[in-house]
């Protein structure tokens, strides 16, 4: 097979005239699709159907696949009316991508293996309503069976999502996963943009990962416009600003799952902790999330080296408690002993199914964006790879660990290479504009991804003939992921969901959109 | 040395302890909150939850059949009456008689049956989910309540609470300390699990899946509610205080240096669990038994150290 | 129909009568008496205390179940309420016969018209074939039970030397404990009570297996060298049935199956305490050996008018909703206020915890293996030990299993639409479990009152003793827990009341169960009888041989989860089915002998009758001389 006439390849944070896109028969497409990702190593970071052009009623199928080994995305089409052989059927890692499709476009998705709604959103057609989480969900043909409903309101202050249990007793056979109630339609408010409400929309898509969603968007603009470009300078300071998350992020989920097991000092530890590196990012991007700090074509605001030098300082004594924190809890036997051997997702299934980022490397996957499709300040100043093979919640603990150390390692030295840009570089850092001032380039795709603290966000977007978002398709890590916490906790038991569910931290408004 | 008699002061102590039993939880959580850097909850503050919960209306899940209601009022009345049989400090129970034990730990017993039969009334998966989790870890601690029974029957020759519990301590002559610390500590675990506390149930949670008290007593409100977690205390103060009454010296001296260091032992055992809710992660349930099985066998340990040595 | 009716006439009157014969029996001889009462000595019947023992629970039930049976059997045919009336008649005669019976023929023919006439009860549902199984079953235990029996009878009857004397107590001990459900000789009894209509069960459960342990306390336990035997046999026997017992008793589903499990599990518990009582003459403890068998003789009133309600309720539930499988029920008290309230306090208290009058007996039995304990020595006091730990664990399960009923069958929502759709059941059905409620509640309030009565027969049993362990101080134990529980009713009844008044006052709402938000919750989002159970099952799974096949999900998209959990009998899938399983085929083997010629057969015979004459001259005359001096200077040494 030829990648290079089959796929638009493209590296990372790139675009290209939506015409260079292959057009394939859909045959073709399948095929060549499924042969990439099963048997080439090739990793799905989009699939989604957009309206075509010009025959109504037909649909575009896009998918966006990530070659990691090359270090370059690959990018097919093919155009379908009505129903089509869904890739699932033989590659499961398209499953959830197409229940997707199937459910907001009324695309029939023949022989899905799985063919139900993933987000219970009122179908386009406006046929009969649709109840939020309703649905046939498999059970165990046995009286003595029963179901655990946990969810949409949860007990602890999280999101909503519906968690269908299959038990046998406290034993889980199987579960199913409800999502959609936090569906709010951002990719359709973005179609008809960019405007200035774009970037908040997009930041505020999963409210923990601002950073790497603004700067995922950031880096779609400079691609579609030349006046977005960024400078060196403002790409180290979003990256400074997207390893802060990612540490505050990792720190609170640690903290959690100390919580869940009740270890009380790391729990009541890590929740501080955390806060002080909410409290940098403030510092650093004037709000504790780090709202509104990226902007198209560089940053909100500047930092003077006093401001660095604090920070160096703030963060070293941080991740001394941090570490000391952590050493407690993965030195205490019982902690160890609920973490080991739960909620195994076997690294076969969570290649299968594409699992993403910190779940997929604890499960033996080394997908790294950073490392594979390196972008901005991780390309000439590349992070260690964190990975595990146990693919249970202490791999998926450890992993988080160890990110932080290489994180901590990764901050200092950016921060010191911070303090040596000169007043020009800092200056040239600064971005003035919300939108584009001249518009988008016409009829383009453009492609970003980012390695989030979840795992790997994906960006697509599509411009129209005026430089106007025709498509804007988010995809998120909770997007990838959510299915490998159904799996990883068939047969277990049901009072390791908890930690099991906090080891993933998948993200419900991320998912839902 | 057996305990006086002085139904005065007995009576003034059982209501003394019901008194102050509810505060047995605030102590707990201001050493958990000591632990954890904060300030934690008030030292009053179950009082403060119980004066509000009692002056609402109730409110009860449709699905239920009276057993709902009925299981807090049921509950609340056995272990009120469990407790008089328990020696207040130094001094005999009026209400003694001979096989009282047996009674004591089968009034437990109905309070945890009706909290059992509640949970499973409101037909909720996650009460369910507790109920059958307290069946299944009292099983096991039943078993083990009653060993250490007999090894104080056979110190004691008697199956009277009054009389069990008074000759034993840690500085009985002729007793083998080790024996009296294996029993000791198997006890202090059975206070764990009766009470549903770390490691076996995390009372903090907010994760029904992981519950089992709290599940069970999920879909109470109001008066009920108060009456559950003043059952909780009661039942609290009642295993820390058999507790205290086996380690207690006997010749501590007089009858207020008596009662002091008695209150004083069952402070101690709170904070005690306090402690250790601060500095151990809860266990799995798989292993549970395991930690049960292990405190049986140390109690059987001590009936055999204490036949033998 | 009015032949049914004629019928129950008949047996409730005659069972009045020999209920009231009785009573007044004690009441006009004035105070206890245990002298042997002759009817027609000359053919051996006669009655004395024991009989009027176990008579009580017969006559009791008897009637109790004849009442309720109107109601069980409305709808069916009057052919088969002829013959279910016919042989309920004729199995209340048998049964009351049988402890009347002193002479062995007289015994023997009463015992055995007691098995095939309950048999016919068994098989009153003929068209299941689970019915026609049970029923061969429990024939097959019936007879064999009888062959003990009558291997027994001949033992005793025949002089027998020393060393051999344990013979007859042992044979004694398998023949009765067929009938009583033993460990491993109980696996008649699951299949053929949930078979038998319910008030059928009722009796057996609650009245005819307790006649085994009447045949071991005329026929087996007899003064002399072979008490200690039967004493640890009884006390071991009754441990492991206890245990077995309700250990089963927990994974089923079948209401009737898990009440007949916890028959074998509460009779291992008498029998463990009559064991103790044993031991405690033959070690003399005498507080044991007294609190032993006063317990037992307590637990067995309190057992017989508990499970026969429950079997009561049980059928109620069953004419109602058309099943007894306990994952269909559900929702139940509300529906069926009368027989929910009923089944729920009697299931209560037969779990043994205050204040049901089941506590009392347990109470007894707690005490005594606390006194041996305490007075023992050596074997006997780690017995006492392990018995004391066995209780607990007993009353743990059983507080499991009962709770396990209650909730699956009356409480949360219905699992099917005929247990939704169920309604009270009649008058005759309710008001026969509400009688056997009050009898325990007059038990509750009674024992200590009635216990005095039986004093002379415990006297014979316990022996004589000069330690003063007497009858009314146990009597004086029990009033103190009799008492406090009367209390704990009363001031809940007063304090319900008064919070209902608060409530009225306050407007207590009503609300949904709490389901998280969910749009659509169903009847399938609540723990089953066997979730419930399903912990404790893991705990026990060696000992259950839980059979679990379940297609777990493999597949990333599972289309379809089949399970299958079902426990079986250790005693049925390890020791009889492999024991009958190997007969059969060495049976299989003998065809080759079955040639169908004549003069084969007749060479067969010659050569048989060579072998013996040849083993009757060598073998048996060099041995004649030689065994009994041995036989003799053994017994001298000892």
């Amino acid at each position: 097979m030829n990648m290079d006439t089959t796929f638009l390849t493209l590296p990372n944070g790139a675009a290209a005239p939506i015409a260079e896109l292959p057009v394939l028969p859909f045959a073709d497409f399948r095929a060549q699709l499924i042969q990439a990702v099963t048997q080439n190593g090739l990793r799905v970071s989009s699939f989604f159907a957009t309206p075509a052009s010009n025959r109504p009623g037909d649909f575009e199928l896009i998918a966006v696949l990530a070659d990691d080994r090359a270090h370059l995305l690959r990018l097919a089409a093919s155009r379908v009316s009505k129903s089509y052989l869904a890739l699932s059927a033989d590659c499961p890692a398209f499953h959830w991508f197409e229940r997707e499709i199937a459910e907001v476009t009324g695309l029939i998705c023949e022989n899905h293996p799985w063919p139900k709604p993933i987000r219970f959103t009122q179908p386009t057609t406006g046929a009969a309503g649709v109840l939020p989480g309703v649905t046939d969900y498999l059970r165990i043909a046995d009286e003595a069976a029963h179901e655990v409903a946990v969810g949409p309101v949860h007990a602890g202050v999280i999101e909503p999502g519906h968690f269908r249990f299959q038990c046998l007793g406290e034993e889980v056979i199987f579960l199913e996963i409800s999502l959609g109630y936090q569906h709010r339609g951002i990719e359709k408010m973005l179609v008809g943009g960019p405007d200035v409400r774009s970037a908040q929309l997009i930041e505020c898509a999963a409210g923990d990962t601002s950073i790497a969603s603004a700067w995922c968007y950031a880096r779609l603009q400079a691609a579609l416009s030349p006046a977005c470009q960024a400078s060196p300078a403002a790409e180290l300071w979003r990256g400074i600003a997207l390893e802060l998350e990612r540490s505050a992020n990792h720190t609170g989920d640690l903290g959690a799952l100390a919580g869940d097991v009740a270890f009380l000092p790391t729990q009541s530890f890590c929740g501080r902790i955390r806060g002080e590196y909410l409290n940098m990012t403030a510092a650093l991007c004037g709000n504790r999330f780090g709202r509104g700090y990226v902007l198209p074509g560089g940053l909100r605001y500047l930092a003077d080296n006093k401001k660095i030098a604090d920070l160096q300082t703030w963060r070293k004594r941080v991740h001394a408690d941090l570490t000391n924190a952590l050493d407690l809890l993965f030195d205490t036997p019982s902690v160890l002993d609920r973490f080991e051997n739960t909620g195994v997702l076997a690294p076969a299934d969570a290649a299968a199914v594409g699992i993403v980022g910190v779940a997929g490397r604890a499960s033996g996957l080394n997908n790294d964006i950073r490392l594979s499709h390196p972008y901005g300040p991780y390309t000439d100043r590349p992070l260690s790879l964190c990975a595990e093979g146990a693919g249970d919640v202490l791999a998926r603990a450890m992993v988080r660990r160890r990110e932080l150390d290489a994180s901590n390692q990764w901050l200092n030295e950016a921060l010191n290479a911070g303090t040596e840009l000169s007043a020009d570089e800092q200056a040239s850092a600064l971005s003035s504009h919300h939108s584009p001032a001249g518009g988008l380039a016409p009829s383009m795709i453009a492609v970003s991804l980012q390695e989030a603290w979840r795992g790997e966000l994906c960006h697509v977007a599509l411009t129209d003939s005026h430089g106007r978002f025709r498509h804007y398709k988010i995809v998120d890590p909770s997007f990838h992921n959510w299915y490998g916490l159904a799996l990883a906790l068939r047969g277990e038991q049901i009072s390791h969901f908890p930690i099991c569910n906090k080891s993933f931290n998948l993200s419900y408004c991320g998912h839902d959109l | 040395m057996m305990y006086s008699v002085n139904h005065g002061l007995w009576w003034t102590i059982f209501l003394a302890s019901l008194l102050l039993a509810p505060l047995l939880f605030g102590i707990i959580n201001k050493v958990k909150a000591f632990f954890g850097g904060r300030c934690g909850p008030r030292l009053l503050q179950l009082y403060y939850d119980m004066f509000k919960l009692s002056r609402k209306a109730g409110i009860f899940s449709r699905t239920s059949s009276g057993v709902l209601q009925l299981a807090p009022i049921v509950s609340l009345l056995a272990t009120v009456m469990a407790m008089l049989f328990i020696p207040g400090g130094l001094f005999r129970s009026p209400l003694a008689f001979g096989g009282d034990v047996i009674f004591f730990c089968y009034l437990l017993g109905l309070s945890r049956m009706l909290t059992i039969l509640a949970a499973m009334d409101t037909g909720s998966s996650f009460a369910g989910m507790g109920a059958s989790r307290e069946a299944h870890f009292s099983v096991l601690a039943e078993a083990v309540l009653f060993a250490i029974v007999v090894f104080l029957a056979i110190v004691a020759r008697s199956i009277c609470l009054s009389d069990l519990l008074s000759p034993l301590s840690l500085v009985t002559p002729g007793i083998s300390v080790p024996a009296v610390l294996l029993v000791a500590g198997a006890f202090f675990i059975i206070i764990l699990v009766e009470n549903c506390r770390l490691p076996f149930d995390d009372p903090e949670t907010h994760l029904e899946l992981t519950m089992i008290h709290e599940a069970m007593i999920l879909d109470y409100a109001g008066p009920e509610l108060a009456m559950i977690h003043y059952t909780a205390s009661l039942k609290l103060w009642s295993l820390c205080a058999v507790l205290a009454l086996l380690l207690l010296p006997q010749r501590v001296g007089g009858a207020l240096t008596g009662v002091l260091a008695y209150l004083a032992l069952i402070v101690a055992f709170a904070v005690g669990i306090g402690v250790v809710e601060s500095i151990m992660a809860r266990y799995r349930f798989l292993k549970v038994p395991h930690l049960l099985v292990g405190s049986l066998a140390a109690v059987l340990t001590a009936v055999l150290l204490l036949l033998f040595f | 129909m009015k032949i049914g009716s004629c019928s129950a006439i008949v047996s409730m009157s005659a069972l009045l009568l020999t209920l009231l014969v009785l009573l007044q029996a004690m009441g006009f001889t004035g105070g206890p008496w245990d002298e042997t009462q002759l009817l027609f000595y000359g053919i051996g019947v006669a009655y004395d205390l024991l009989s009027l023992l176990f008579l009580l629970p017969v006559a009791l039930l008897g009637l109790v179940a004849a009442i309720h049976s109107i109601g069980y059997l409305h709808g069916h045919g009057a052919a088969r309420s002829g013959l279910y009336w016919f042989f309920y008649n004729l199995t209340l005669a048998a049964m009351l016969m049988v402890p009347l019976m002193r002479s062995a023929p007289l015994f023997l023919l009463s015992w055995e018209v007691m098995g095939i006439a309950s048999f016919a009860l068994v098989i009153f549902d003929w068209d299941a074939a689970a019915s026609r199984r049970a029923g061969w079953i429990y024939l097959l235990a019936c007879h064999a039970g009888a062959a003990f029996l009558i291997m027994m009878f001949v033992a005793n009857s025949s002089p027998l030397s020393p060393g051999m004397l344990w013979l007859p107590a042992v044979l004694g001990m398998v023949g009765f404990g067929l009938k009583a459900g033993f460990p491993l000789l109980h696996v008649w009894l699951p299949s053929a009570h949930p078979a038998a209509p319910a008030p059928v069960s009722a009796v057996m459960s609650g009245a005819m297996i307790k006649l085994g342990l009447y045949g071991i306390l005329r026929f087996v336990l007899l003064p002399g060298d072979t008490l200690l035997l039967c004493g640890w046999l009884l006390a071991i026997t009754g441990l492991l049935g206890a245990l077995l017992g309700i250990v089963l008793a927990l994974p089923q589903r079948n209401i009737k199956t898990l009440l007949a499990y916890s028959s074998i599990e509460n009779i291992g518990i008498m029998t463990m305490a009559y064991g103790l009582g044993v031991l405690g003459v033959a070690y003399n403890v005498p507080g044991m050996a007294m609190l032993g068998f006063t317990g037992a003789l307590l637990h067995m009133f309190n057992h017989a008018a508990l499970k026969g309600a429950l079997f009561l309720g049980a059928g109620a539930v069953y004419r109602a909703t058309g099943t007894l499988n306990m994952e269909k029920l559900g929702g139940l008290m509300k529906r069926m206020p009368w027989t929910g309230g009923a089944f729920a306090a009697n299931a209560l208290s037969l779990s043994g915890l205050p204040p049901g009058n089941a506590f009392l007996g347990e109470f007894l039995i707690y005490a005594a293996a606390f006194n041996g304990v305490i007075n023992g020595h050596g074997p006997l006091r780690a017995l006492s030990l392990l018995c004391i730990i066995a209780l607990a664990t007993v009353g743990g399960l059983a507080v499991a299993a009962y709770a396990k009923v209650i909730s699956a069958v009356f409480l949360g929502e219905p699992r099917s639409d005929s247990a939704a759709k169920a309604r009270e059941v009649s008058w005759t059905m309710c008001g026969s479990t509400l009688a056997l409620l009050l009898v325990n509640l007059s038990l509750l309030c009674l024992a200590p009152y009635i216990l005095p009565m039986f004093t002379p027969l415990l006297t014979r049993l316990a022996g004589e003793s000069a330690t003063g362990f007497q009858v009314p101080d146990i009597a004086l134990l029990l009033s103190m827990p009799s008492i406090l529980s009367l209390l704990l009713i009363g001031v809940t009844a007063a304090a319900s009341r008064w919070r209902q008044r608060l409530g009225a006052r306050r407007q207590d709402a009503e609300g949904v169960t709490w389901d998280c938000g969910y749009a659509a919750p169903s009847a399938r989002m609540e723990y089953t009888g066997t979730a419930f159970a399903q912990p404790l099952l893991d705990a026990f799974a060696s000992v259950l041989k839980l059979r679990r096949q379940l297609q777990r999900p493999v597949a990333l998209f599972p289309g379809e989860i089949r399970a299958d959990l079902h426990s079986q009998d250790l005693a049925l899938s390890s020791v009889w089915q492999p024991l009958f399983g190997r007969f059969g085929r060495l049976a299989i083997k003998t065809h080759s002998m079955q040639s169908g010629f004549l003069h084969a057969y007749i060479l067969t015979m010659v050569l048989a009758l060579v072998v013996m004459l040849v083993w009757g001259m060598f073998c048996h005359r060099v041995d004649r001389p030689a065994t009994p001096p041995t036989a003799v200077t053994e017994e001298i040494s000892k």
